[in-house]
C-alpha cells in the first residue's frame, strides 16, 4: 500500500508548502496531497508547482474542484505542472453535479491526448467557433504542452465521483466507506477495475489512536474492499514536531505492516524493539 | 529610482528550428532561476501563449510558483499574462497564491493577446478584448490589493493603452521598437494619466532582444539571423497583417521581421551597455534583456547569462 499525507491549503500558506513536502519526502512517504479550499480551487496546482524544485520523488497530489470558469485553464495548468514535476502529478477533481463533473472529466481526458480535439458539451464548446474569428479558424485544438506522463493520473472526488469514475474508468477517491463505492465500480466495469488504484482519504490523530490501531483499520479496508492508497489527514498542525513524528510513524510503523499479506513471526517484534532503541 | 535589469523571456517552446526537451526545460527552470538570482539580476520574466504546436507555455504563473520556491530575492514576472483570455476573479486568486508562494515577489504583467485561435478556444470574442481588459483590471485593482501597484505591468504603444497604464498606476512594458523620443512621449502620457487619476506612475520597462559577445561581429552574425528566423515563424503564423496571417502577406511580413531584427541589440558588452544606458537616459528604469529564445541552447543561455551579468549588468546598474 502507498501512504501519503494531506496538506490543507485553507490553513497552510503556499510559501510553507515546499518545506512540508520536503519533510514528507524525507520521511520516505509516497505522496503529498495538496487540498485546495472549494472557494479557491485554482491554488492546488500552484501549490503543487512549488514542490517541483524542492522534491524529487514523492507523487504530488492536487485536489481541486469543478468551478464556473472554463475547464481549459485546468487542463493547461495540469499539463504544465505535470511537466514541472516530471510526471509525478496526481490530479484530484471534485464535483457534486454529475453533468458538470462529467464534462470537465471529458475535457481533461481529451486535452491530455496527444492529438487535437473538439468538445461539444452542455456548458462548453471547444473551440467555440465564434463568428468574428476568421484568421486561421480552428475546428480542433491541441492543448500544449502535453502532460509528462502518458496517462496522467486523474482521481475523482465528491458526490458525483463514483458515477463519473465508472463512466470513464477512473478511480474515485473514497472519503467514507469504500466498500459500496467499489461494489458499484465493479458492477459497472468488471475486470477493468483491476487497472485502477483504490485511494481513500482517512483521518488520524496520533494522540487519540495508536499507530498500530490505524494499521489495523487500514488493513481491514485493504482486505475488505481493496484500499491500496491511503491519504492520511493528520490532526497535528503541519510542520510541528508532532506532525513530523506522525510522518515517521506512518513510514516506520504503519506502512511496512500493510505491504505483505502476513509477516513472519518475530519480525514485528524486531521492528518494535529497534524503534524503541532509536527513539 | 535606479535602473534595474532582469532577463527573459521564458516561453518553454520547442520549435522546428529550435528543438528542445520540454521536460528538461521545465525540470531545470527552478535551478536556472536560482542561477539568475545568484548572478545578480533583479527579475526574470515568463511569457504566455496557448494551443500551439511548439508548446508555448499557457500558464506562466506555475513555473513562477516553482521558481519562487528555489529563490529568495529574485522578482518573478509574467510578460504578459493575456488578461482578456482569463476569468479575472480566478486570475486574481491564482496570482495572489503565487505571490504568497513568492513572498511578495510576483510582478504580474498583463497584455491583450492577439491570436483568434486562443480566444476562440476559450469562447471569448477577440473583438471584445479591450473591454475585457478594462473589466479584468478593475478586478485585479479592487481593494484590498494583493500587491504593490507598481508590481502590476501593462503593455502597449497606443495612446489608450498608455493612458490605461497610467490610470491604474501600473508599471509599463514599452515596445522595443520605440526610440528615445518615443519613450519620452510614452512616459509623458503615462505620467499625465496617472496624475489625473490621483495615482503615482509606476516603473517604465522595456524588453530588448539582446546578445553579447566579446567579439561584436560574432554577436551580430550569430544572433541577428536567428532572431529574424524566430520572428519570421512567429509573425508569419500568428500576426494578423492586413487582415490575414503573416505568411499570406510576404512583403508585410518582411517588414515586420526587419523591424523586429533592427530593434535587437547585439554587440560587445560595451556596445550593448551603451545602448541600454541610452534607454535609461530616455526614461526606462527597468530593462529586461531577452536572451532566452527557442534557438538558444541551455549551455549557450547559461554562458550568456554569466557574460551579461559580469559586464552589461554591472555597467548599466552601477
Amino acid at each position: 500500500m502507498r501512504i501519503g499525507v494531506t496538506i490543507d491549503l485553507a490553513t497552510v500558506p503556499l510559501a510553507d508548502v515546499p518545506a512540508l513536502a520536503a519533510a514528507v519526502e524525507e520521511a520516505k512517504l509516497d505522496l503529498v496531497w495538496l487540498d485546495a479550499p472549494q472557494d479557491r480551487p485554482e491554488i492546488a496546482l500552484a501549490a503543487a508547482a512549488t514542490c517541483a524544485g524542492t522534491t524529487r520523488t514523492p507523487l504530488i497530489g492536487a485536489g481541486t474542484s469543478v468551478a464556473d470558469h472554463h475547464p481549459l485553464y485546468l487542463a493547461e495548468e495540469r499539463h504544465v505542472t505535470d511537466q514541472m514535476l516530471g510526471g509525478r502529478l496526481v490530479l484530484g477533481l471534485r464535483g457534486d453535479n454529475e453533468e458538470h463533473l462529467s464534462e470537465w472529466t471529458e475535457v481533461l481526458l481529451a486535452a491530455a491526448a496527444p492529438v487535437p480535439f473538439a468538445h461539444h458539451g452542455p456548458r462548453h464548446t471547444i473551440p467555440a467557433g465564434l463568428p468574428p474569428h476568421t484568421v486561421n479558424p480552428e475546428t480542433h485544438v491541441r492543448v500544449t504542452p502535453p502532460p509528462y506522463a502518458l496517462e496522467p493520473t486523474l482521481w475523482l472526488l465528491g458526490n458525483a465521483a463514483t458515477a463519473v469514475a465508472a463512466a470513464y474508468a477512473l478511480s474515485p477517491m473514497s472519503e467514507k466507506d469504500g466498500s459500496w463505492v467499489w461494489r458499484d465500480m465493479e458492477g459497472a466495469l468488471g475486470r477493468a477495475c483491476r487497472r485502477l488504484r483504490r485511494p481513500a482519504l482517512r483521518d488520524w490523530d496520533p494522540e487519540a489512536e495508536e499507530a498500530l490501531d490505524l494499521t489495523a483499520r487500514l488493513l481491514s479496508e485493504r482486505d475488505g474492499w481493496g484500499l491500496d492508497t491511503t491519504l492520511v489527514r493528520l490532526a497535528p498542525r503541519p510542520g510541528t514536531a508532532a506532525w513530523t513524528g506522525a510522518l515517521d510513524d506512518l513510514a516506520a510503523v504503519v506502512r511496512p505492516r500493510l505491504q505483505q499479506q502476513r509477516l513472519p513471526s518475530g519480525l514485528e517484534e524486531l521492528w518494535t524493539t529497534e524503534r524503541e532503541v532509536t527513539t | 529610482m535606479g535602473v534595474e535589469m532582469g532577463v527573459g523571456l521564458w516561453t518553454f517552446q520547442s520549435t522546428v528550428s529550435g528543438r528542445q526537451s520540454l521536460p528538461r526545460l521545465y525540470r531545470d527552470f527552478p535551478e536556472l532561476a536560482a542561477t539568475v538570482e545568484r548572478l545578480g539580476f533583479a527579475h526574470l520574466w515568463v511569457a504566455e501563449h496557448r494551443l500551439w504546436y511548439d508548446a508555448f507555455c499557457p500558464a506562466p504563473l506555475l513555473p513562477i510558483a516553482a521558481a519562487a520556491a528555489a529563490t529568495t530575492t529574485l522578482r518573478l514576472g509574467t510578460a504578459m499574462t493575456l488578461l482578456p483570455q482569463h476569468d479575472p476573479e480566478r486570475l486574481r486568486s491564482l496570482a495572489a497564491a503565487v505571490d504568497d508562494a513568492a513572498c511578495g515577489r510576483l510582478e504580474l504583467g498583463v497584455g491583450l493577446g492577439h491570436r483568434d485561435a486562443e480566444f476562440d478556444a476559450l469562447g471569448v470574442a477577440r473583438t471584445g478584448r479591450g473591454r475585457r481588459m478594462e473589466a479584468g483590471l478593475r478586478v485585479l485593482d479592487r481593494e484590498p490589493r494583493d500587491r504593490r501597484q507598481d508590481a502590476m505591468w501593462g503593455g502597449g504603444m497606443a495612446r489608450a493603452a498608455l493612458e490605461r497604464i497610467g490610470r491604474y498606476g501600473m508599471s509599463a512594458v514599452l515596445p522595443q521598437t520605440l526610440d528615445a523620443e518615443g519613450i519620452r512621449r510614452a512616459v509623458a502620457i503615462i505620467t499625465e494619466a496617472a496624475h489625473d487619476a490621483g495615482r503615482e506612475p509606476g516603473r517604465i520597462g522595456m524588453i530588448r532582444d539582446l546578445w553579447v559577445d566579446p567579439d561584436g561581429d560574432n554577436a551580430r552574425s550569430w544572433f541577428l539571423p536567428r532572431v529574424r528566423r524566430h520572428y519570421r515563424e512567429e509573425a508569419g503564423a500568428w500576426w494578423v497583417l492586413d487582415g490575414v496571417h503573416g505568411f499570406e502577406r510576404p512583403e508585410l511580413l518582411d517588414k515586420q521581421v526587419e523591424r523586429a531584427a533592427t530593434s535587437a541589440i547585439a554587440g560587445t558588452p560595451d556596445e550593448v551597455a551603451a545602448r541600454l544606458t541610452a534607454l535609461a537616459d530616455a526614461g526606462v528604469d527597468t530593462i529586461v534583456a531577452r536572451v532566452n529564445f527557442d534557438f538558444v541552447s541551455e549551455c549557450a543561455l547559461r554562458d550568456q547569462l554569466e557574460l551579461l551579468a559580469s559586464t552589461v549588468l554591472k555597467a548599466v546598474t552601477s
